[in-house]
């Protein structure tokens, strides 16, 4: 490759990132933060600690809902909903006039450690790190079309990045890192890091862009799942007296389980209308998948199964759909692959950093102008 | 032509950091949410329902038809007598064949609708509201489209 060519792939690698260096900081380091926000909130709040020193069999969800409705009995459970084996089951309790109340429930010995209402840490930098916090319209929300849109950015950085790198490859196999400078170690760091988290960085991006592409579809209101459709009106009963029975959660719950006893519950919602189903979804050993690739419809009005979500069934949108967040997140090979995330995320960031730092230097270094 | 760039790349950067002062934005508007006043309540055969719409906006397009979130708060109780209740803006009202747009959803506390808006709002459309009891018997009522 010629000089020139080279230069103009280096003036790309750095109008790639820096026009939007503030927002990639952001989304790097909120989403770095987040890997760990599960084992964070563990440390910060014990009410959310699922311990089990008697080392007690786990409570089946139809359990952690009976629990709930003792506990608020005024209330209705909109979800429940399971994200660790080391923290509590959280059954959300909707309200006449206050904001629902998610109760923490240890799944082992059943005992309500607390009671509380609004935004959780995970939730909230989920939101920051997924949307910048920016409002949702009806499928859609600029902010995580503007995260998402990154990913180009990132993929972007990591190709015009090699090919400015001279032998690239002989960051493996000759790694080289001069501390004697600043500038020099900032080069060195930046080649190192960056060759280092190759793999790192395609797997963010490739899984972002196809949070791009999703977003685009949701956008578009292009349905992609297998789920079942709702029920037809000749399927809701009419009923000359009282209303008609549905089934209970619970009895929906103990159903889901019966049909698939391996399903490893984290999400539970009731119908929300008379076609709607109980809905119970989870996980089976599938490292693969997401904690929603698997479950259950049940049918409220007959107890009967409705409908199954499973990997086998869906199509090729749908299985990326449940196949990119624990890519993403790094929750396939749990606390371990998280912790590697997160490392790999703090050396993203300092990718951003020390290419920030680069760019100012050359620019701006010694006797080339007014510094930013 | 290097000073040039370098003038705009650094303006870029101050622009790119000066925008992560909307996340803070909407955080505070998050926590400070402005609902609109709720419309007049209103029976609906044996019920009666109050609407709210979501915000102030005008309806949104979505998947090639126009809609405006309301909530709908019904009578105590209920919420369990009804087997069925649609909101819709338009002319007259009705019980949408196939999908089921406009569907009432939600909680016994608190009901949910994405009701289908026409193209273009005349004088004559009102807000409906369709409950169809578990007997299968259908009340109707409207409201006036806020000025």
């Amino acid at each position: 490759m010629t000089v020139r060519n080279r230069r103009f792939w280096f003036l790309l690698h750095g109008w790639l990132s820096l026009p939007v260096w503030g927002l990639l900081l952001l989304v790097c380091l909120t989403g770095t933060i987040a890997t760990i926000s599960h084992e964070i909130t563990w440390l910060v709040n014990p009410a959310a600690r699922a311990l089990n020193p008697d080392g007690l069999e786990e409570k089946s969800a139809d359990v952690w809902v009976d629990i709930a409705e003792q506990a608020v009995p005024e209330g209705e459970v909109a979800n429940v909903m399971r994200l660790e084996p080391y923290l509590v089951a959280v059954v959300t309790m909707n309200r006449a006039d206050a904001a629902p109340a998610m109760v923490y429930i240890n799944p082992y010995t059943g005992a309500v450690q607390d009671i509380s209402g609004g935004q959780t840490f995970i939730g909230f930098m989920r939101a920051l790190h997924g949307w910048l916090l920016f409002p949702w319209q009806a499928g859609y929300s600029i902010g995580y079309y503007l995260v998402s849109a990154l990913s180009l950015v990132m993929l972007g950085s990591l190709v015009t990045g090699l090919i400015v790198y001279k032998r690239f490859w002989r960051a493996f196999t000759r790694p080289r890192l001069r501390t004697g400078q600043l500038r020099i170690a900032l080069g060195d760091w930046h080649r190192l890091a960056g060759v280092w988290s190759l793999w790192f960085l395609l797997i963010l991006g490739l899984t972002g862009l196809w949070y791009l592409v999703q977003a685009a579809l949701w956008h578009q209101g292009v349905e992609f799942e297998s789920d079942p459709a709702p029920l037809t009106w000749q399927q809701v009963p009419f009923s000359e007296g009282m209303p008609p029975q549905k089934i209970s959660l619970q009895q929906a719950i103990q159903k889901a389980l019966d049909e698939t006893p391996e399903l490893k519950v984290s999400w539970v919602s009731p119908p929300e209308y008379a076609q709607d189903f109980v809905t119970v979804l989870g996980q089976r050993e599938r490292i693969f998948y997401d904690n929603y690739s698997d479950g259950v419809f049940i049918n409220p009005w007959d107890g009967e199964i409705a409908g199954r979500r499973q990997p086998e069934n869906m199509g090729l949108l749908e299985r990326l759909s449940h196949l990119a967040d624990p890519l993403h997140y790094g929750t396939i090979g749990g606390l371990a692959t998280k912790l590697i995330w997160f490392c790999s995320g703090l050396i993203l960031t300092s990718l951003l950093i020390s290419g920030f730092m680069i760019w100012r230097q050359r620019l701006f270094g010694p006797g080339k102008g007014k510094p930013l | 032509m290097k000073n040039r760039q370098a003038w705009l790349q650094r303006q870029l950067l101050r622009l790119s950091v000066i925008f992560l002062i909307t996340p803070v934005w909407f955080l505070y508007q998050s926590m400070n949410p402005v609902f609109p006043d709720a419309w007049p309540e209103q029976p609906v055969g044996p019920f009666t329902a109050t609407p709210t719409p979501a915000d102030d906006n005008a309806p949104y397009y979505y998947a090639g038809k126009h809609y405006k979130d309301f909530s709908v708060r019904l009578c105590e109780g209920c919420t369990a007598q009804v087997r069925r209740a649609f909101l819709s803006i338009g002319a007259e009202a009705g019980i949408p064949e196939g999908e089921p747009t406009g569907i009432l959803h939600g909680s016994r506390f608190i009901l949910h609708a994405h009701a289908p808006v026409p193209e273009r709002i005349t004088q004559q459309d009102r807000l409906w509201l369709t409950i169809e009891d578990w007997q299968g018997k259908q009340y109707q009522q409207s409201w006036e489209l806020a000025p």
